[in-house]
């Protein structure tokens, strides 16, 4: 089911709680593909001066819950039981851009998929995620 | 999970557990591999359908293989990381297709991703694995 109006609604969304925190926003939104972009930063990175995985990991996990969001249907949400990321380049600074899609999406479970590129369209990381269907309002009030 | 290793990469012999299997190179591209598995009744699970370790086994062997399409070619390929998400059930008898795709190759690991599909290009399983090479000098 393509809720383009929930696509629309994230895409005009502001850019609050985490996304604020890291300096994320979300870029593209149409249903079954959201991409998220954040300027990487000094403050994105650890000890050894490259990005932290887990700011790459939670754009990544943003793009695939939102794209698998706008496949749902208006009061149903959903949330990561489960996600796998691979590395594949470090990242120092740049815009990084995670592109969320859909894989399938069951009756309780849903599959996504993202690609996380740096500023010169390299591929820098892949992840998949499982998700749980979730009704609006469980910790999302 | 560890896969057939030779210095001749692209003419490599396939193992024993592709025979036992039933494993069976249908396609390679740059980059690519399509190997067929058609499940037999050994293979099934207390439900009936196909064991994931089977389609799991069938996965990892696809991704092993797409990586010696590369170049300079892999002496060596090793799998550390495998993981697979179980779309839709499989049947015994159902032949199974999966196509490996190298997503990264780096000197000492390579990435590669999966689909594994059935009848009717159903979408069975996708996986992806981390692996360890050993490469050609170029």
């Amino acid at each position: 089911m393509k809720n383009a109006q929930r696509a629309a609604q994230l895409l005009a969304g502001g850019q609050d709680g985490w996304m604020a925190l890291l300096g994320a926003r979300i870029a593209e939104a149409e249903p079954g593909r959201v991409v998220i972009e954040l300027e990487a930063g000094p403050q994105h990175r650890h000890g050894g001066g490259v990005v932290q995985g887990g700011v790459i990991t939670q754009i990544a996990d943003a793009a695939m819950g939102m794209s698998l969001a706008t496949l749902q249907e208006d009061r149903i949400w959903n949330t990561t039981v489960e996600l796998k990321i691979n590395f594949l380049r470090p990242v120092i600074e740049g815009r990084l851009r995670a592109v969320g899609r859909v894989v399938e999406i069951k009756q309780t479970l849903l599959f996504g998929e993202a690609d996380v590129f740096d500023s010169d369209g390299r591929l820098v990381a892949t992840a998949s995620s499982t998700c749980l269907a979730v009704p609006e309002g469980q910790g999302r009030e | 999970m560890s896969n057939p290793s030779t210095p001749r990469g692209e003419e490599a012999a396939h193992s024993p557990a592709w025979a036992w299997l039933g494993l069976e190179l249908v396609a390679t591209g740059e980059g690519s591999a399509t190997v067929e598995m058609t499940p037999t009744e050994d293979m099934a699970n207390h439900s009936g359908f196909v064991h994931g370790g089977m389609i799991s086994a069938l996965a990892d062997s696809a991704m092993g293989r797409s990586l010696r399409t590369v170049k300079p070619g892999v002496v060596r390929a090793m799998s550390f990381d495998l993981k697979l998400n179980f779309i839709n059930a499989a049947k015994i008898g159902e032949t199974l297709r999966a196509t490996g795709r190298v997503v990264h190759a780096g000197r000492r690991t390579m990435v590669a991703s999966c689909r594994v599909e059935g009848r009717d290009a159903r979408l069975i399983a996708t996986a992806s694995g981390t692996f360890a090479v050993t490469r050609e000098k170029e």
